[in-house]
């Protein structure tokens, strides 16, 4: 049994697999060769490209070179947003958005660079096409979609969107923070122009790697300039991907966990990872949906699978519950709004958010128990 | 009650000064009304180590765990009520 019972894998994953751990201490305690000066002795450009290409392999990508290495999320969607040519266009974007996305749109918004367009959300956190649909304007430049929301756990329906946004010509970007790692994704099939995603959550790298998919014919400026560590007589940036967007020390660490975190993901499977933790939702959500007290979100039955809940506990603040959990039964969860402001004001949470439950493939059932006992004690003390 | 070390805690919400307190010694029941005089105290004794929250209107609300030598301060308006008032309230109470 581990010190603390850690339900809080949607922001990031603990326990990471043994053999990610393994591949960063070996990594680490390796000559640092510099990749592209040192011949077959360096393993380590090897396992950047294979970072890459198993990547690409998860998310169909063709060409491997096309996904860049960032330091999370957030840099790559900065990347996105802030070097696609917007200006003067109109962004869409939905309610269910993580500050991520919502932070840089609105100070671009603010700046008077872009106008931005928000689309609504149902009570659980769920985004129609055809409400995306009915935003669309002439000078729409993006369209900027969440796949799995982080506070519900809902997925939109990004195949649907994609084929909206690819009729009309518009940059279609998916913030796949919550869902890489979780759910299928074909950035072909599903006409996606950008993909982002974190390193550090379902993907199973450590803090500080994350990237993303850029479709090859997408004119974006770098984030950032500077050393690439070849072509060092050119002055400007290399503009050949990936190293255009990859200017500075590489977080080779970083890299090396994501690539053993994706080579653990196609070992196990996918569906069989995310239908583990799907149970264990489901187990939780069960039991507490009998409760009178317990509100929970999304308000749909287990049926319809997510990894992800949240729940509030009438009388009580979830501020408060997420305190005793953790310090009365060693349990950490997330309470708040979990830095996605407006969904809370669609599902019913706002001002004060909710208690947020994001089990691992890793968590155990007896883990599970306790938290279903943990909970008991709690709603009997509100009543 | 003796304050050994102060950490800022992180949240949602802006407008707020949330800090953890480290006290030298675990705190006790008597000490918890004695800190919440004047306010709002609820006291769950039901849990194996009882949860209080102590809401002084307006100005801050203190939760923690009875037998913890931690609790956490949120202070409402730091600017009328700054953190070295709540760690002189404290040092007053034995």
């Amino acid at each position: 049994m581990r010190e603390y019972i850690y339900l809080n894998n949607s922001a990031t994953s603990y326990p990471k697999p043994e053999s990610v751990l393994c591949g960063v201490e070996t990594f680490l305690r390796q000559t640092p060769f510099h990749h592209s000066r040192t011949g077959f002795d360096s393993s380590s450009e090897d396992l950047i490209f294979e970072c890459r290409k198993q990547l690409a392999d998860l998310f169909n990508v063709s060409d491997p070179s096309r996904i860049i290495f960032s330091s999370g999320a957030t840099e790559s969607l900065n990347t996105a947003l802030r070097g696609l040519p917007l200006q003067g266009e109109e962004i869409v974007t939905t309610a269910v958005e993580h500050n991520s996305v919502l932070r840089p749109l609105k100070t671009m918004e603010k700046s008077g660079d872009v106008k931005l367009s928000i689309v609504d959300c149902d009570e659980n956190g769920c985004v129609s096409p055809a409400s995306i649909s009915e935003k669309l304007k002439q000078n729409t430049g993006a369209i900027v979609v969440n796949h799995c929301s982080n506070v519900t756990g809902i997925t939109n329906d990004i195949e649907t969107i994609g084929k909206i946004a690819r009729k009309k010509h518009i940059t279609f970007i998916v913030d796949a923070s919550q869902s890489a790692g979780v759910y299928p994704i074909d950035v072909q099939k599903m006409n996606i122009d950008i993909l982002v995603f974190a390193g550090h959550k379902s993907l199973y790298g450590i803090q500080g790697i994350g990237g993303a998919y850029i479709r090859e014919g997408l004119e974006i400026k770098p984030l950032k300039v500077g050393g690439t560590g070849v072509r060092s007589d050119y002055l400007y940036q290399p503009e050949s991907v990936p190293m255009y967007y990859e200017a500075g020390t590489q977080n080779l660490p970083g890299i090396i966990s994501l690539y053993y975190g994706v080579k653990y993901i196609l070992k196990e499977g996918i569906d069989v990872m995310r239908e583990r933790k799907e149970g264990l939702v489901c187990r939780m959500k069960t039991f507490l949906s009998r409760q009178e007290k317990i509100t929970l979100f999304p308000k749909m039955s287990c049926a319809d699978n997510t990894t992800v809940f949240c729940f509030n506990i009438a009388g009580l603040d979830p501020e408060d519950v997420g305190y005793i959990l953790e310090n009365n039964y060693g349990i950490v969860v997330r309470s708040g709004l979990h830095c996605a402001p407006l969904i809370h004001r669609h599902i019913g949470t706002f001002p004060s958010g909710s208690v947020r439950i994001s089990p691992s493939y890793f968590t155990e059932d007896t883990e599970v128990e306790i938290f279903n006992d943990a909970l008991n004690q709690i709603i009997r003390m509100a009543e | 009650m003796k304050v050994v070390e102060i950490r800022h805690m992180e949240d949602c919400f802006d407008g707020s000064l949330i800090k953890e307190i480290l006290l030298a010694d675990n705190i006790i029941k008597e000490q918890i009304y004695t800190l919440g005089e004047g306010g709002y105290i609820q006291y769950f004794s039901d849990f194996p180590r009882p949860f209080y929250k102590i809401r002084i209107s307006g100005l801050y609300d203190v939760k923690g765990i009875e037998g913890n030598n931690t609790m956490r301060v949120h202070l409402k308006s730091p600017e009328t009520f700054p953190l070295e008032k709540f760690i002189n309230l404290l040092s007053e109470i034995n």
